[in-house]
């Protein structure tokens, strides 16, 4: 990185998570400058998920450490990390089922960092929130009435909610029509000229190259390649990860 | 606040509570069935403070012994006055709650329910052994009566009588009620909420589930000790196997099942319905298998109406 460059608000340092001699995670580096969208990507087990588990607060890692803004938080529980505004949201949807869209961005605007909001100006926030993510319309529908498309949404709304200033994002577009995965992408667009910085799971490519200016890949647990999404996707090793060595098939889903 | 049944309903319910014995003086069965249900309605909202939380305790009945041998004990060796006693009892519940909170914090469900049963026996086995303080499964006998209530010289409420005794109960489940509806009308009742919905999404976004849950069940134990307390004086004379029995244990559950868990007044119309049911109907009718009466309001509630029955009074959200 290029000595002006501005301190990142995210630096993961030989984060590792190694249970019995096997190592799910292995010495990742990555920094996240302010206002960057980093794509991780790798085949399935590759360990993404298991990167954002350690970061967020759900794991402990085995080695490594975690900085916020420059603050060691490795290890600290998720509700901490929120408050100090990292935030995730699940690959699995994970809204409050019985109450309506709103009450679960409610439940983020109380709870999450910003805690001292006026009553007054609430219900606007929340308004405001659910039609950035286009769910407008929907704000008086419970949780458990709403499409995968639209609870994946809502939890984007719930996180901004939270006032972060990391967000991470699993796997938002997995199993959503192109037109959706397309909505997706001018919204994590959005998020970033709200002068956010993501790390975006994305297992099918179809989204993180698209809005990325860093792709990490991972294959076992390991990082293969990091660097601008053009570079990494034609990585000897990223092609060989997805598509297997001198192996035929599962490609159909590469339809850069 | 608006005028609706849901408001009308509990307060006129409050007023007949307080205002009929006046009307038919000598009515002595439901002076004291009715105080006896006020006092069950209460611990069922004590129970209840904790069940928000998504978690059901099958061990209350360790808080309510404790408030019980607390208070006693403090009033038999301190010589302390009964309406300091009896507070300090209740603590007693409540300190065990926190105990239970910092036990197992990360138990939920079923394994939750079985630990509560078990942490039920810790006290229980101790004051069944401790016989020099607590006369051990003797128990103890001849404790005092409740107070009267004596203002400016006016004796308001006379501790000794049967109607002395039910409007104490009246005001137990009163206090009991609005503490419990306070909680679920307040911004910490919706954290509640979110954490029996969905704990990994309350955490990240910002909850810390093990305060949360500690505080509930710290309240909830309080006044179920706070319960305990006040029957040792109701009854005058406990034993452990009274006062920390499965039966005090699984009641509450009946009547906030039967009721309506998540609601304000749930758990007090389970006791309204099925407490006098059993006393005044089935009781002289099966003197033997009366409680049976609870078991199959478990299942028919299980069954027909998961929600508890005062789920009938709203307009349903969405079909079922």
């Amino acid at each position: 990185m290029a000595p002006s460059a501005p301190p990142p608000i995210l630096a993961v340092e030989g984060l590792s998570l190694c249970l019995q001699g096997r190592c799910l995670l292995a010495e990742v580096d990555l920094t996240l400058a302010p206002g960057e969208i980093v794509g991780v990507v790798g085949p399935n087990g590759a360990g993404k998920t298991t990167l954002f588990r350690l970061i967020s607060g759900g794991l402990k890692p085995t080695r490594g450490r975690v900085r916020l803004q420059g603050r060691d938080v490795t290890g600290w529980p998720p509700h901490r990390l929120c408050r100090s505004g990292l935030v995730r949201t699940f690959q699995i949807p994970q809204p409050f089922p019985e109450m309506t869209a709103a009450e679960n961005v409610r439940i983020a605007l109380w709870f999450g960092k910003n805690r001292q909001e006026a009553e007054g100006s609430q219900d606007r926030t929340i308004h405001e929130l659910l039609a950035v993510v286009g769910l407008g319309a929907k704000a008086h529908r419970p949780g458990r009435d709403l499409t995968l498309s639209e609870q994946r949404r809502l939890e984007v709304a719930r996180a901004l909610a939270t006032r972060p200033r990391v967000l991470l994002l699993d796997e938002i577009a997995a199993g959503l029509s192109p037109k959706a995965v397309g909505e997706a992408a001018d919204l994590i667009l959005r998020l970033q000229a709200r002068g956010l910085s993501l790390l975006v799971i994305d297992h099918f490519l179809t989204l993180t190259a698209r809005v990325s200016s860093r792709l990490l890949a991972l294959d076992r647990g390991r990082v293969i390649a990091l660097g601008p999404p053009k570079e990494v996707l034609n990585h000897p090793d990223v092609l060989a990860a997805y598509l297997g060595v001198g192996q035929a098939g599962d490609y159909e889903e590469l339809s850069l | 606040m608006r005028l609706s049944v849901a408001t009308i309903l509990p307060w006129g319910a409050v007023l007949v509570l307080g205002l009929w014995p006046l009307a038919a003086p000598g009515a002595e069965v439901w002076l004291q069935v009715l105080g006896y249900t006020s006092f069950f309605a209460a611990l069922a909202l004590a129970w209840n403070i904790f069940a928000l939380t998504g978690s059901l305790s099958l061990g209350h009945a360790a808080f309510f012994g404790l408030g019980a041998y607390g208070a006693v004990l403090l009033e038999q060796w301190l010589a302390l006055p009964v309406l300091l006693a009896v507070p300090l009892g209740a603590l007693a519940g409540g300190v065990y709650g926190c105990l239970w909170a910092a036990a197992f914090p990360r138990l939920r469900g079923a394994y939750f329910a079985l630990a509560s049963l078990a942490a039920l026996e810790i006290p229980k086995v101790i004051v069944d052994n401790w016989d020099t303080v607590t006369s051990g499964s003797m128990g103890i006998a001849g404790i005092s009566r409740l107070p009267s209530l004596v203002v400016g010289g006016r004796r308001l409420l006379d501790g000794g009588s049967l109607g002395g005794q039910y409007y104490y109960l009246v005001l137990l489940l009163l206090g009991v009620a609005l503490v419990h509806a306070g909680v679920l009308r307040s911004r910490w009742g919706w954290a509640l909420r979110a954490l029996r919905e969905n704990e990994a999404a309350a955490a990240a976004l910002g909850l810390n589930p093990g305060w949360h849950r500690c505080l509930a069940l710290t309240l909830s134990a309080g006044l179920t000790g706070l319960c305990g307390a006040v029957y040792a004086h109701l009854i005058g004379q406990i034993e452990p196997t009274l006062v920390f029995s499965l039966h005090l244990a699984a009641f509450p559950l009946v009547l906030c099942l039967f009721g309506g868990r998540f609601t304000p007044w749930g758990p007090v119309a389970g006791a309204f319905l099925l407490y006098p049911l059993d006393q005044l109907l089935l009781h002289p009718i099966f003197p033997q298998g009366h409680s049976a009466v609870y078991g199959v309001m478990i299942i028919l509630t299980v069954f027909f109406f998961p929600g508890g029955i005062v789920t009938w009074l709203r307009a349903p959200r969405r079909p079922y």
